[in-house]
């Protein structure tokens, strides 16, 4: 399938360093591996909680007593991400080809913590370190759509990728007069850019499916490198 | 499927073709980026 006519023009940066990505990504993991289908699941499952019966049904999310701030609320989430990790690792079923830890996994947790942060403490400053409380955090999480809340994620995943690449390629100190918002603009742009068209991919009317948008970044992914 | 590496490790070839692709870019703009374009959602 050939790209589409209203796919978003990256930065040529950017697309080198997705070409990067993409090239040394043997098993194509970067699209579609466990701890990103692990974190768009987790993310969708919490801000269901979070619309309901929270005080009952968020430690039983997390598997541990409900806690008191978002730090704690960002920290249970990732530990039960990672967990779900864990045991695909250990108990993998017998017909899953999703790869499970790989380099990408760290991209995923950090962004699932990036969305959460963006969504739920809007206004945070680095002086302050747990963050609004939790009836407060619920309730912000609750009145987020699953769609963008994905989005947001992807844009912090891809985001996270493409800086790592960039820093690994050494740019900034090869180009000393690169304009200083560079490796901002990797995340604010291009990783908008392009998880607002993967997200644009599945029907507003369709009820959220991960693997399916798991699938349509991996598309994405092949046009914009293409 | 169980470990899998991808993604990080960039080889010396890769590494000069990105600074090639922001280094041209800075040259021509001291912005290392093209101009925003906002996404179109595709349907």
């Amino acid at each position: 399938m050939s790209r589409p006519s209203e796919f978003p023009v990256l930065s040529d940066g950017a697309t080198e360093l997705l070409r990067i990505a993409r090239e040394n990504d043997k098993h194509r993991a970067l699209a579609r591996n466990a701890a990103l289908l692990k974190s768009l699941k987790f993310t969708e499952q919490l801000i269901l909680v979070c619309r309901g019966d929270w005080r009952k049904d968020l430690a039983e999310l997390l598997g541990v007593a409900a806690p008191t701030a978002f730090v704690g609320l960002a920290s249970q989430s990732l530990r039960t991400i990672q967990r779900e990790v864990d045991e695909l690792f250990q108990h993998p079923p017998a017909d899953s080809q999703l790869p499970v830890v790989t380099d990408f996994n760290i991209h995923a947790l950090q962004g699932e913590a990036q969305m959460l942060a963006d969504f739920a403490w809007p206004g945070r400053a680095a002086a302050d370190f747990d963050g609004p409380p939790l009836g407060e955090v619920v309730g912000r999480l609750g009145s987020v759509e699953v769609r963008g809340a994905w989005t947001a994620l992807l844009q912090h995943y891809l985001g996270n990728i493409l800086q790592d690449v960039f820093a690994s390629a050494r740019i900034r100190e090869a180009i000393p007069d690169l304009d200083p918002e560079a490796e901002t603009w990797l995340r604010s742009r291009d990783a908008r850019d392009l998880s607002e068209y993967v997200l644009g991919m599945i029907p507003a009317n369709q009820a959220p499916d991960a693997v399916e948008f798991m699938l349509a970044l991996d598309q994405a992914v092949d046009w914009a490198t293409e | 499927m169980g470990s899998q590496r991808s993604g990080v490790s960039v080889t010396e070839s890769q590494k000069e073709r990105a600074r090639a692709a922001f280094g041209k870019v800075a040259k021509k703009t001291a912005s290392g980026q093209k101009q925003p374009s906002k996404a179109k959602t595709g349907k």
